[in-house]
């Protein structure tokens, strides 16, 4: 390239892009649209990744035992005999195990979202603060002994608010069943919102699962034994415990699996918005085959012609990606009103890899769609471009 | 270098370029030897005569069939690409017949352009265009795009961007061809001037009244170049 300063090059790049603003802005917005659907996308796995770690990183249970672990999903079905509750019991001592509590998941779907709530039946006697100790009775009362078996329900804060629920309000678990709100909790930005907590026997029996739970939650004298107390119950016991960081590493395979769907749906747009930028470059290539020659001709190197040429490449492609960042940037905040307001989460996030990976992709497609130009800006021969006036 | 004396000014030996041509060939220049002197040559000739194609080959656009074109002994076609390319930014100037100018840069960036290729500093670059342009006569003018200017201050433009590091050959392909009379002497009045200082001028022309303002003449016909006066 010679002795140029790169600032010569950018602004020479830039002077070369305004010179058709309209085509060149078109082709920026293709890329931004292409970039802003991947950040959108991508930001669903990010924002789903930090309301993990920061929900069940600090109140899940130190242990979760199930019959088969966590790849069933998020509500394990019911179907771990209760006797295991009272085998576990029995290894309390000797494991540390400061409390063992039954759960039983169920999940209330509807076709509206908004309408589905987690179901989740624990003694009532233990109440909700056995598994989410943040969780407080904003109106109403906790569950207590008396409550096991009744049809008596105490609700998330978002729950309340989707399913148009108050104290004293009637709520039908299914066809047959129906239970009395007696409890609202305070709003805690957290998966517990959108939660409806039932004593246990009432959602077995709602759920036909009598003698049946979804898992067993373990609290630890010492959580940092989490990992060699969920070996041995494996062992001993014929079911699967797991810990915190199990059930985020299995979130995160999850994720990655979700993430790579994600991009592969952005990955042809990114395609078709890198094919756009190669064919504006070119266009622009071929209209200024004189001028280009002209170049050589005073003295700039077949490099120099080169360079220029992938910088505007890169260039346009920078300018659609930030573009794509601040579109992507309004989405995720759509998403978020969305989600908040369905289960009082931020679905999405714009995480500082995201946009190093928003940023980096616009540049890889930048430098990918300019090579061609470049390459046939730098090779034409001067005599044929100057050619004949 | 080894040349001695030789080695000085610009030279063409044993120069010449065939281009293929459906089963045969077209000699467009026959082998000729000539060394330029300083001062204004005219190279004249019939349109097709080899003019241009004589041009290309000292300036390096175009390759020789046989010969080489020595510039204060450096033999030009034996350089790569890209030292070509540095050896035009530090030697020559170039007039084109039109469409000199990069579209996209004001007369007074294009006249600083081969200095921006060099690397010098911008504001270096600066003070020396906008005195070149002065001297064309076009410092009103420094703001223009190309497309904003005339013929004739297009091609002051462009002689002063050949000026700009102060080569030690300026080649001029029919400057003034596209240019009204009147214009065309302006332009060339320019040209005459630059000879000063022992530059070499190989200007290309059509016109018997300009070949006659020249010091030496090079006449080409089919091909054949020879040198009188
Ligand atoms: N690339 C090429 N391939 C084949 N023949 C060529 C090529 N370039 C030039 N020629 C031929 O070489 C001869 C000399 O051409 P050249 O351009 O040097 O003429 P010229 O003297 O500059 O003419 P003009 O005064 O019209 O510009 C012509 O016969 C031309 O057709
Ligand atoms: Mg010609």
């Amino acid at each position: 390239m010679g002795n140029v300063n790169g600032s010569d090059v950018w602004g020479l790049a830039w002077r070369g892009l305004t010179r058709r603003p309209v085509r060149t802005l078109l082709t920026a917005l293709g890329i931004t649209v292409a970039v802003a659907s991947m950040v959108v996308f991508l930001s669903l796995g990010e924002g789903i990744r930090k309301v993990f770690t920061a929900e069940l990183g600090g109140i899940g249970p130190d242990v979760q035992v199930s019959l088969s672990g966590f790849s069933q999903g998020f509500a394990p079905q019911p179907n771990l005999p209760e006797t295991a509750v009272g085998d576990l019991r029995k290894l309390a001592p000797e494991l540390g195990l400061t409390a063992v509590t039954p759960v039983v998941m169920a999940v209330r779907g509807s076709l509206d979202v908004s309408q589905s709530a987690v179901l989740y039946g624990l003694p009532a006697a233990q109440g909700v603060g056995a598994v989410f100790p943040r969780a407080r009775v904003a109106s109403g009362r906790a569950l207590t002994a008396a409550d096991e078996g009744r049809g008596v329900a105490v609700i998330g804060a978002k729950a309340a608010a989707n399913l148009h629920l108050g104290l004293g309000s009637a709520l039908n678990l299914n066809r047959r069943s129906r239970v009395q709100v007696v409890g609202v909790l305070a709003p805690e930005s957290g998966l517990v919102d959108s939660f409806i907590f039932l004593p246990i026997r009432t959602l077995q029996r709602a759920e036909g699962a009598e003698g049946r739970v979804s898992l067993v939650a373990l609290k630890l004298e010492d959580p940092r034994n989490a990992r060699t107390v969920a070996r041995t119950i494996s062992e001993r016991l014929n079911v699967e415990a797991q810990t915190q960081s199990d059930f985020l590493s299995f979130v995160e395979r999850a994720l990655r699996i979700s993430d790579a769907v994600r991009f592969g749906i952005s990955l042809i747009a990114l395609i078709v918005g890198g094919l756009a930028v190669a064919n504006t470059v070119m266009m622009g290539v071929f209209e200024r085959t004189r001028e280009f020659a002209t170049l050589r001709a005073i003295g700039a190197r077949p490099s120099f012609v080169r360079t220029l040429v992938l910088t505007e490449s890169l260039l346009l492609a920078l300018v659609g990606g930030v573009g794509g960042l601040v579109l992507g940037l309004g989405g995720i905040a759509a998403v978020n009103a969305y989600t908040q307001n369905l289960a009082g989460i931020d679905a999405a996030a714009l995480t500082p890899r995201l946009t190093l990976l928003a940023l980096g992709i616009s540049l890889l497609l930048g430098l990918i769609s300019g090579l061609l130009p470049a390459r046939s800006a730098s090779r034409l021969q001067i005599t044929d471009a100057l050619g004949r006036v | 270098m080894r040349e001695g004396a030789a080695a000085a000014g610009l030279r063409a030996e044993n120069l010449s370029r065939i281009y293929p041509s459906g089963e045969g060939t077209v000699t467009a220049l026959a082998p000729f030897t000539h060394t330029f002197p300083a001062g204004l040559t005219a190279v004249v000739g019939p349109s097709g005569s080899g003019k241009s194609t004589l041009l290309n080959l000292l300036a390096g656009f175009d390759r020789p069939t046989t010969g080489r074109v020595l510039v204060d002994g450096t033999d030009l076609h034996a350089l790569s690409e890209a030292g070509r390319a540095d050896f035009r930014l530090a030697n020559y100037g170039f007039v084109f017949q039109s469409h000199n100018l990069v579209t996209i840069l004001t007369a007074l960036e294009n006249v600083e352009f081969p200095l921006t290729l060099a690397g010098v500093p911008r504001k270096q670059r600066r003070e020396r265009a906008r005195a070149l342009l002065a001297e064309v006569g076009l410092s009103a003018r420094a703001a223009h795009l190309p497309s904003q200017l005339s013929g004739g201050e297009a091609q002051r433009v462009a002689i002063a961007r050949a000026l700009a590091h102060d080569p030690r050959v300026l080649l001029a392909d029919e400057p003034t061809g596209n240019l009204d009379s009147h214009t065309g002497e302006r332009v060339l009045a320019l040209l005459t001037g630059l000879t000063r200082g022992g530059r070499t001028v190989v200007l290309i022309t059509h016109d018997p009244e300009v070949a006659a303002l020249a010091d030496h003449t090079l006449r080409v016909r089919d091909g054949e170049v020879t040198a009188d006066g």
